[in-house]
């Protein structure tokens, strides 16, 4: 019936979710063992080469594994204990899109400081075209992703004229030239903000209403975890199917050796431009939902220190490894929210756990892996094919 | 005096501060070819490190009877430059040195946090950090030089910038051990092959940039009178395009981009109506412009990549 | 009929004039690039795959002119090359490297990877299974280390991986840029084998070798181009180019 892989499958992904459940509930203290105690697994894990075997025992029972997945998260309002934490929630989903966004570009070997100028992009655009046009917010999202998409392009075209610490300064002016585009427009609320972001409704029923199922009331922020999460698992799915496809591969490729992709037949200007497109629209579609779910934008949310933030949790993570960098996002705005309280300590929390991660373990929590097209089944055909064609040709 | 005239000596002033930040990026990057992205952030450390001496109130019997004015302020500026080349030296142990020979990325990002550590320190531990804090007038604005020309503290920084940049020619072109750092800084390898003792010429020249970094962080908290524990951030990556206009890694280039992004910023501010706020706005949008057609900067030299 | 002819193709660096005015052409065949160091060899390859533009001159492939356009374009024209020093994506496994060889066969595009998977991973099955033929032909000791990263696999093998890449998508024109580079003696004969393989297993593939071991030159190719200072100064089979005396002089610097 169940093969000894699939009890794995089904195990790790209760204990993973079991893992952030805890960190998100417990304190500061708890959150930050869980990290270390995530990482230590990990190690140990590597050292053991069990993680090999639990990959594989993952990818080949996906469907366990996602069903684990969504029944955490449908249940997750009702085992919450306040509502805050369930923001917090909501938060990690919004900020992992925007990281699954970025970890194109750095995939692809472009470090963009300019991830909360695209992310901005898109509440601004959505948040605006709702409040000032009366848009449907569905509607003013897209709007928003393509604008951010707009601004990726733009913002990337410097990367085909160079390249490492010239195009992550190039980036950096031009989140800073973001901010105080912002901050000296009125008409996009200036150092203001936007208030009055109108929530996203489905019919007559607006997200921003209190919940009710099985008699239940869950409050309105169970909603926006419902929608974040959905389009999460989207955006996750996009990624992974990209991450497999030629177009992963193209960008790895110029990520490792410029020269080789050109003369592959690949087109550095196209795949450069659609990393930063693609991801500057996931940063978008996150904007947009983080406008219409706060109700309120304001240009700190935006600023070069966010971008830094992204790029921490995408290493945190393990550059080039989806789960991962949704992961690093997960546990850093869980850690950041836990924060709050000691807000003086957040930036210096943020710049401590950089240092530390880029010193001790700089390949991230899950690091990335080779690809295994369809793992296991490829890699039988490969050693039946070897049996069959390996006793007749000896070099 | 003509507003034009005292806009150019307003801009030479900012561009001096610029100036010696970006000296300090282009030595760091000739030796160790790595971005030191803290380098605007242990400046401003300097200056607070001088504007905590200046207000201990156990000193200021001291500060204000016995020694004349400019010993005085001399003295400060030497220790503060001290404390910043150690803390340079610091940083290279901990978030530059262990980078060596890896990836790119990791120095910067390394740096970029490690000045973001620095900053938050200052804003949590010193008292009111977070609050702007007014410099003290060691260089007093209200005295004129040369008939009315400019007063004496601009007049000092701009004497200043001239010396340091003096001494530095000086050290870096006629003592053994700055031929030394140049040849590291143009082939790393024929250097330690000559028998050039690569370490020392690194360590010195982190001490060196140190004493650069905390004169600039005196002179740039002098002229705009407060300072702010996150003031480096800006200043450094003022800096680091200073540097890189001028050409990365080159000394004078580092002056020339210092002088140039000031100028933009002075003159959009002074002659563009509504010009004020976007003075970085343009300071930047030059720089990315100039990344994209000039990347190897005024002085520097054209790399050719090897197929 | 020429598969890829050069008219008086040029490029200046600086002052130097690194390829002059060199008229070449290759049919069916293999041909030597053969010159002392410094000679432009190299330089001339990236000038036909498109690395370097010339300064004048025209490149024709196949009856199109490829002169200026870029690297990407010449391999998808059927192109294909190999680097003098092993240049293979170290982090990516023995698979991907040779996928990346299939890019320009392949047409998945990034819209098709999200929203027709079926399309793609039957594209991506078939590329598969052509790299891990290839990967056999060339050793088959290494199919079932295919998804083993590059950094650990040895330096003979790195060579027949980045060989195997250049060839997997079936160019019409192959340049190969000292592949016994580093290699010795024994490993350059097995080396100088698997390329004589592709020869034999596809006839429609003609190759421009640069090498300086004469054995290999003298074994494998029909025709010897010898270059000096950027000029052509002999073309001719082995045994003639030998006796040439411009050659002689060019190596011995008499």
């Amino acid at each position: 019936m169940f093969s000894k892989n699939s009890v794995l499958a089904l195990l790790v992904s209760v204990v993973g979710c079991a893992l952030l459940y805890i960190a998100l509930e417990g304190s500061i203290l708890v959150a930050l063992a869980v990290l270390v105690l995530a990482l230590g697994l990990m190690v140990v894990g590597e050292r053991t080469g069990k993680v090999d075997l639990v990959c594989r025992s993952v990818s080949d029972h996906k469907r366990i594994s996602l069903a684990v997945v969504s029944v955490f998260i449908l249940i997750l309002p009702f085992m919450i204990s306040n509502n805050y934490l369930l923001h917090v929630a909501v938060m990690g989903g919004i900020y992992s899109i925007v990281t699954l966004g970025l970890n194109f570009q750095i995939g692809t070997g472009m470090v963009n400081f300019a991830t909360a100028a695209f992310f901005g992009t898109g509440a601004y655009t959505s948040a605006l075209m709702a409040t000032k046009f009366g848009l449907s917010p569905w509607l003013t999202t897209i709007l928003g992703m393509v604008s951010a998409a707009s601004l990726g392009i733009l913002f990337g075209f410097p990367a085909l004229k160079t390249r490492g610490y010239y195009l992550s300064l190039i980036t950096m002016s031009l989140q800073v030239i973001f901010t105080l585009m912002i901050i000296n427009t009125s008409w996009l609320g200036g150092p203001n903000g936007v208030p009055g972001v109108p929530a996203y409704s489905i019919g007559d029923v607006s997200l921003r209403m209190p919940l009710a199922i099985f008699g239940l009331d869950l409050p309105y922020q169970a909603n926006y975890l419902y929608l974040v999460f959905i389009l999460l698992g989207l955006t996750v799915f996009a990624a992974l199917c990209l991450h497999n496809s030629r177009t992963g591969l193209a960008w790895n490729s110029i990520e490792q050796d410029e020269i080789v992709a050109i003369t592959q037949g690949i087109n550095l200007t196209k795949m450069k431009l659609l990393a930063f497109a693609l991801g500057a629209a996931f940063a978008g579609l996150a904007g947009g939902l983080y406008g219409h779910y706060t109700s309120f934008i304001g240009v700190e949310d935006f600023t070069f220190s966010k971008s830094l933030v992204f790029i921490c949790m995408v290493l945190l993570g393990g550059i080039d490894n989806p789960f991962g960098v949704v992961l690093g996002a997960l546990m850093l705005t869980i850690v950041d929210e836990k924060l709050r309280d000691f807000a003086d300590y957040r930036m210096l929390m943020y710049s401590l756990i950089l240092i530390v991660i880029l010193l001790l373990r700089p390949q991230g929590l899950l690091p990335k892996r080779i690809r295994q097209y369809q793992a296991a089944n490829k890699m039988r055909e490969a050693k039946a094919w070897f049996s069959l064609k390996g006793e007749r040709s000896s070099p | 005096m003509s507003l034009v005239m005292s806009q150019i000596l307003n801009a030479v002033m900012l561009g001096c501060t610029y100036s010696l930040v970006a000296i300090g990026f282009s030595l760091f990057f000739g030796v160790m070819d790595v971005v030191v992205f803290c380098a605007g952030d242990v400046a401003i450390f300097g200056a607070f490190s001088i504007l905590a001496i200046v207000t201990m109130t156990v000193l200021q019997p001291v500060l204000d009877t016995f020694l004349p004015q400019y010993v005085t302020i001399f003295l400060l500026v030497s220790f503060s430059a001290v404390a910043t080349a150690a803390l340079m030296l610091l940083m290279y142990k901990l978030v530059i040195k262990p980078f060596e020979g890896k990836s790119a990325l990791m120095p910067l990002l390394s740096t970029i946090a490690a000045g973001i550590a620095l900053s938050e320190l200052i804003g949590i531990f010193y008292p009111q950090g977070r609050n702007p804090q007014a410099f003290p007038q060691l260089l007093s604005s209200d005295a004129t030089v040369l008939g009315g020309m400019m007063s004496e503290r601009n007049a000092i920084i701009i004497l200043a910038t001239i010396v340091l940049v003096t001494l530095l020619y000086w050290f870096v072109n006629k003592t053994k051990l700055g031929l030394a750092i140049q040849a590291v800084s143009q082939n790393k390898e024929a250097a330690i092959m000559i028998g050039i003792n690569r370490q020392l010429s690194i360590t010195v020249t982190f001490l060196i940039g140190g004493l650069i970094l905390g004169i600039g962080g005196f002179l740039v908290a002098s002229y705009s009178n407060i300072v702010r524990f996150d003031m480096g951030a800006m200043y450094g990556l003022k800096g680091f395009s200073a540097a890189v206009v001028g050409g990365l890694g080159s000394i004078y280039g580092a002056i020339v981009g210092g002088m140039i992004i000031a100028f933009i910023e002075v003159f959009v501010s002074a002659f563009i109506p509504g010009g004020t706020a976007y003075a970085s706005v343009a300071a930047f949008l030059m720089v990315v412009v100039f990344i994209l057609f000039k990347p190897e900067g005024i002085i520097g030299e054209k790399s050719v990549e090897k197929v | 009929m020429n598969v890829m002819y050069t008219e008086a193709l040029t490029i200046n660096f600086g002052g130097l004039k690194a390829v002059d005015a060199v008229d070449f052409n290759i049919k069916d065949e293999v041909i030597g690039l053969l010159g002392p160091n410094g000679s432009g060899k190299t330089t001339f390859l990236n000038l036909v795959s498109g690395i370097y533009k010339p300064t004048s001159g025209r490149i024709m492939f196949e009856q199109s002119d490829i002169t200026g356009v870029g690297p990407n374009v010449v391999r998808k024209k059927g192109i294909a090359r190999t680097f003098q020093t092993n240049r293979l994506c170290l982090d990516l496994s023995i698979i991907d490297n040779l996928l990346l060889g299939l890019y320009s066969q392949q047409t998945a595009t990034w819209w098709q990877a999200i929203f027709q998977p079926k399309r793609c991973s039957r594209e991506l099955s078939q590329g598969i299974d052509k790299c891990l033929e290839i990967l056999h032909h060339f050793n088959p000791a290494l199919v079932s280390r295919a998804y083993e990263p590059i950094n650990a696999i040895p330096l003979i093998d790195r060579r027949r991986i980045e060989i195997a890449r250049s060839i997997v998508g079936s160019p019409r024109l192959l340049l190969l840029d000292e592949p016994t580079a580093g290699l010795n003696a024994e490993e350059t004969s097995q080396i100088i084998s698997d390329i004589g393989k592709i020869r034999n297993g596809n006839q429609k593939i003609s190759m421009i070798i640069i090498e300086h071991d004469m054995v290999v030159i003298s074994s494998i190719c029909h025709r010897v181009v010898v270059l000096n200072a950027g000029k052509k100064i002999a073309d001719d089979c082995f045994d003639e180019v030998c006796k040439n005396e411009q050659v002689c002089k060019a190596y011995l610097g008499g």
